[in-house]
């Protein structure tokens, strides 16, 4: 927790917009370290693996909030693979909460989860391991002083757990560049001299990568660096009573940090998870298949639907949120500009939303207008 | 819970087990050795207590024992007791033998019971799957299901001691008891049951009794018989008294070969211990004293996937050993298990996302080692299973045994007595039971003759028949039952087909089954629910609407549960029509499948409550939607017009939209398909496509002619030659078509100048005669 930005911490963390989770969570974190006292655990590690997983899953015995929803299993599958000092690769749709997870992990295991490359068409190596600052690169040559640090670079150093968002989004060459680091846990500066020419990773040391299968997809990875990786698929949330209440909990926090005083009701609520849930399943509640979208339609695009149809019934309705709410922000927002998926979703209508009973279903399908 | 339930040094000694927990059979065997008693009471079938002998023949295990009911409406139903060599129940017989008890069932017999509707498995848990206690205790426990929950609790660490075991169990048995919100009426029955026999054999054995039965019983058991309270509420045990509605009029009670495969498939209310391929490991290692056991299985795995042609190098067996173990310290297990073994090769060897229902081969290679691949057998000498009596005795009854030279059997199912004959030749057919082969018949699915409904049966003995008979076994006790079974095995291990589940349908009609078998219906609805292949779904439509509407000889006309299924696949094909896109190349399925849409809703608006108006709707939209193709819209208006859903106005309004030369000819085909009646019946639609067609300029005329042709094909001579009467008779300057005269003698020239000419096509293979498209 090294953030240091001149304000008192408490009101630093409130003025902050989106505070990282290891400053959020200070408190839990301090308190299942100190339960875990010397219990071994993987060198480099603030936690024991249990802890961590405690960390994550919540333990309301213990007052760990719980942060993550998902299986236990998968979890336990992600700490060993760092625990046993391979990276992890977290991959799956859109808005499954992969990159919060990985957070959440690097600041359980490390302590900080600020290490973070973003991935994209345009990153370059300088970006992943380091670069130099020129001016005194030239006054002094390549001293440790002229080195900028890149994350990789730095959680290397500092044997810290290093995050990797959206690894497929970069170029194949520059995705191999972790293979040697990897393999053999070691950076070479050619630049530098004897002393410094290379770095050892400390342990701890480990990388979460990220990617999204809606993108280019891990099949490009090279066999090489998929080697170096254990792969974790985070599925969507299986369980929609799950699922509504984690939308519920999100659209309100995000509503109340809007200043707006209004929550959905339970009715309306139903709604938008059933339909985000059933049009991302392809499939309804009892069991009829229907043609899949080409939209994700993820958990978070149903916070932000939630969110927006609150937004907009507060500014402009009264504060009541209706059917016709949701559907407005859900053309808006997540089926975007696809004609087909438009098409799609006027079926779902026809057939899945006529048949349900119930005044918010049916108000829902009155609103089909808009479509 | 009362503390002397633990007592393992009194007269009467509660053993809890789960059924097919080798860890629970362990603490049989220790506590026999331990006390030495006098008795060994078990919960199974009291109605198999003068056989008990027969279980002493060296079988090959698993094998069941199968209690099976006739009841008043003639249906059959079986159950099935089934032991592996890791079976609590099965090594209690053993050890019985071992220290000189007297071993007894002491269940309630099968056929007193109330369940016969819907378990069918005796030793499933489904109470310790569903108490809402198991939740609460996972969470605590960090577990993520209950199966990992009892192998944590008691599987998994060989250092427990048999009075650790015995707690542990009776303790997680007691509070799912206690916070049961309901205990079924049968389940008191039984236990009532089960308690007078154990007073009786405290009257009678000199020495220490050992009952050991479900978890979910014992603490019930002790309180019956030690007057304290129950785990239970008083009012949990509230539920009103079930009601037999169906009495057994026959039963019977036996043995028979099982399967590990069939064992690790059970679901649902069925569930049971799965696993069996990697519990009997366990147990054999457990009794040899080794700890490896996820070493053996894994290398197990590894032959399995190599023999599939996956390779898995000794660098992916290291990431598996290391991530498995440490797995296995981080749930806090003493020993990598089941599930570690599992997890640790999603985790490390698969390289790609897992969508959320299917499964990776590696790992469907793991689970069939774990699924286990073997079959039980009889010893000789034993009775034979009562499903091959029964084969035999029907055989017999209908005088079709196979004899050894083969011989053909052709039956009219007109007749009662073929009819019968015909549907025990189909049940056979289903269970795979060797030599008995349909060579022609009836054509179900084609169905252009049904002037007479017949069949043509090979029948010739097979030296594979015993063998066929005895393996489909597993399937029941009565052929019908073991048939019905069958077909629910296969319609599950279908994904999603509307058309496949209509072919078990008919199958199911075929051998006169199904009235019965709610669990295949409720299958096949799945299957068409499912379908999101629109050809595949009104193909079964067209096959269920015969069978609903027209198969009398099968005596499926009019059935309930096939109107179910009727509907349902009905408003699936709706549900599809729009989604249908562009599908080429299958105008005539397409053609095919409006009609069938049409007939069904014609012939089921007032027996099954079609709605007429919602099929109006979603044709109404097919027919409008601009990017469809001009057939779709076409077939669309045809099928509105003829249903009375569109005035001649609409037609024509739906024409001018696809009124383009390259649109007009696939349009009036759809059209014409759907709508031929009405076609002919209204000149203003002719005098309307004239004008179009007028309008063409020659190149025009020329690309949509092709089309045209094709769409005018629909009318036979007559039509056409009435069409063109109506055409000319809005022109005033024409003259009158003469008469259509055609005599016998003509008609029969021109029928024996196109046979030849199909002949000649058939020939020479061009486009396949007169059902060639």
């Amino acid at each position: 927790m090294t953030h240091d930005d001149g304000l008192a911490p408490g009101r630093a963390l409130a003025e902050m917009q989106r505070p990282a989770a290891e400053a959020l969570y200070a408190d839990e974190l301090a308190r299942l370290a100190v339960a875990d006292a010397d219990a071994p655990r993987p060198e480099g590690w603030r936690l024991t693996p249990r802890s961590v997983l405690t960390f994550v899953l919540g333990d309301a015995a213990r007052g760990i909030s719980a942060k993550f929803v998902g299986s236990r299993r998968l979890l336990e599958r992600c700490v060993v693979a760092l625990a046993t000092s391979r990276g992890l690769m977290l991959i799956g749709e859109p808005g499954t909460a992969k990159s919060y997870l990985s957070e959440l992990l690097a600041a359980a295991i490390s302590g900080d989860s600020t290490l973070v490359i973003q991935g994209s068409a345009g990153t370059t190596e300088d970006a992943i391991k380091y670069s130099w600052n020129y001016a005194l690169l030239l006054a002094e040559g390549p001293t440790e002083q002229a080195l900028v640090p890149a994350p990789l670079y730095r959680g290397m150093r500092a044997g810290k757990v290093v995050r990797f968002e959206e690894i497929t989004r970069c170029p194949l060459e520059i995705q191999d560049t972790l293979l040697s680091i990897l393999s053999d846990r070691v950076m070479a500066v050619p630049e530098r001299d004897d002393s410094g020419r290379m770095l050892f990773a400390r342990v701890g040391f480990n990388v979460i990568a990220t990617a999204n299968t809606r993108d280019r997809g891990v099949n490009e990875m090279s066999a090489a660096l998929k080697r170096r990786f254990n792969f974790e698929t985070i599925p969507p949330i299986a369980d929609i009573h799950l699922e509504m209440e984690l939308v519920q909990r999100e659209t309100e926090r995000l509503l109340r940090r809007s200043g707006v005083p209004i929550s959905l009701p339970p009715a309306i609520l139903e709604v938008l998870v059933t339909t985000f849930h059933e049009l991302r399943a392809s499939k309804t509640a009892d069991g009829k298949t229907l043609e899949p979208l080409s939209t994700a339609m993820s958990t978070a695009e149903a916070v932000s639907v939630g969110y927006a149809a609150g937004i907009h019934a507060y500014y402009y309705d009264q504060g009541s949120v209706a059917p016709a709410h949701l559907l407005q922000s859900l053309l808006g927002s997540a089926i975007k500009d696809a004609p087909e998926d438009r098409e799609r979703l006027r079926h779902y209508f026809n057939h899945v939303v006529k048949e349900r009973g119930g005044a918010a279903w049916r108000a829902f399908y009155e609103a089909r207008t808009e479509l | 819970m009362h503390p002397s339930i633990l007592d393992t040094a009194g007269r009467t000694v509660f053993v809890p087990v789960r059924h097919h927990s080798p860890a629970c059979a362990q603490l049989v065997r220790a506590l026999a050795h331990e006390r030495r008693p006098a008795a060994i009471l078990i919960e199974g079938p009291s109605d198999f207590n003068e056989r008990l002998g027969e279980l002493d023949l060296p079988h090959t295990l698993p094998i069941a024992i199968y209690s099976y009911v006739r009841l008043d409406d003639d249906t059959r139903r079986g159950a099935f007791y089934p032991f592996c060599e890791y079976s609590p129940e099965w090594q209690a017989l053993l050890v019985a033998r071992e220290v000189g008890a007297h071993a007894r069932f002491i269940d309630l017999p099968w056929s007193a019971c109330a369940a016969f509707r819907t378990v069918s498995h005796r030793y499933a848990d489904r109470e310790l799957r569903e108490s809402p206690y198991i939740p609460t205790l996972c969470r605590r426990l960090g577990v993520e299901d209950f199966d990992s929950l009892w192998d944590l609790l008691v599987e998994i660490d060989p250092a427990l001691t048999p009075a650790q075991v015995l707690e542990r169990v009776h303790q997680l048995c007691y509070h799912i008891r206690a916070t049961s919100a309901q205990i079924s009426q049968e389940d008191l029955r039984r236990e009532a049951f089960m308690a007078a026999q154990i007073r009786s054999a405290q009257a009678t054995a000199a020495g220490p009794i050992l009952v050991v039965t479900g978890g979910f019983h014992s603490y019930a058991l002790f309180a019956q018989l030690n007057e304290v309270a129950p785990a239970e509420s008083d009012e949990a045990r509230a539920e009103p008294e079930e009601t037999l509605n169906m009495t057994p009029v026959e039963q019977g009670i036996a043995l028979t070969p099982y399967a590990d495969a069939r064992l690790d498939s059970l679901t649902g209310y069925e569930a049971g211990m799965a696993s069996p391929g990697f519990y009997q490991r366990a147990w054999a290692d457990r009794a040899a004293g080794r700890a490896d056991t996820h070493r053996a299985l894994l290398a197990q795995a590894v032959a399995e996937l190599r023999r599939r042609g996956q390779v898995a190098s000794t660098a992916d067996l290291i990431a598996v050993e290391t991530s498995a173990r440490a797995l296995a310290a981080l749930r806090g297990q003493p020993q990598v298990w089941r599930q570690d073994l599992i997890d640790a090769i999603t985790g490390t060897l698969i390289k790609e996302a897992l969508a959320p229902d299917t499964r990776h081969p590696l790992l469907d290679a793991l689970l069939a080692v774990f699924r286990g691949a073997r079959r039980g057998a009889l010893a000789a000498g034993t009775a034979l299973p009562p499903l091959v009596r029964d084969i035999h005795a029907q055989l017999a009854a209908h005088q079709l045994a196979p004899t050894s030279t083969s011989r053909t059997l052709r039956l009219e199912l007109a007749a009662p007595a073929d009819l019968a004959r015909s549907r025990v030749l189909h049940r056979l057919r289903i269970l795979g039971i060797r030599g008995f082969e349909r060579r022609e018949g009836t054509d179900w699915l084609g169905r252009a003759d049904l002037t007479t409904i017949w069949e043509a049966w090979q029948i010739g003995w097979s030296p594979d028949f015993d063998a066929s008979c005895i393996e489909a076994a597993i399937y029941g006790a009565a052929l019908g039952e073991a048939a019905t079974a069958r077909l629910v095995e296969q319609a599950a291990a279908l994904e999603r087909s509307a058309e496949r589940a209509a072919l078990l349908l008919l199958d199911a009609c075929l051998a006169g089954l199904g009235a019965q078998a709610a669990a295949l219906f409720e299958r096949l609805t799945a299957l068409v629910r499912h379908d999101a292949d629109f050809f595949s779904v009104a193909v079964a439509l067209g096959h269920l609407l015969y069978l609903y509407r027209y198969e009398d000889t099968l005596g499926a006309v009019g059935r309930a549960d096939i109107g179910v299924l009727l509907v349902e696949t009905f408003e699936r094909a709706l549900w599809l029509l729009e989604t249908l896109g562009q599908p080429q190349g299958r105008e005539r399925e397409l053609l095919r499948a409006f009609a069938a849409i049409v007939q069904t809703c014609e012939a089921g608006e007032r027996l099954l409550g079609l709605d007429r108006a919602e099929l109006a709707a979603v044709l109404r939209r097919a027919a409008g939607a601009t990017a469809a193709r001009p057939l779709v819209r076409g077939a669309a208006t045809g099928a509105l017009w003829t249903l009375g859903a569109a005035a001649v106005d609409q037609v024509r309004a739906d024409l001018a939209s696809c009124a383009a030369p390259e649109q007009l000819g696939d349009f009036l085909t759809g059209l014409f398909a759907l709508a031929r009646e009405s076609a002919q019946r209204h000149p203003e639609l002719v005098a309307a496509i004239d004008a179009l067609v007028m309008g063409f300029d020659d190149e025009a005329y020329l690309q949509a002619l092709p089309a045209l042709r094709l769409a005018f094909s629909f009318f036979t001579p007559r039509e056409k030659h009435y069409l063109a009467r109506t055409l000319l008779a809005a022109e005033p300057a024409a003259a009158a078509l003469p008469d259509l005269e055609v005599g016998p003698a003509l008609a029969a020239r021109a029928l024996a100048a196109e046979a030849r000419l199909l002949g000649a096509l058939a020939r020479y293979g061009i486009r396949g005669g007169p059902h060639g498209g």
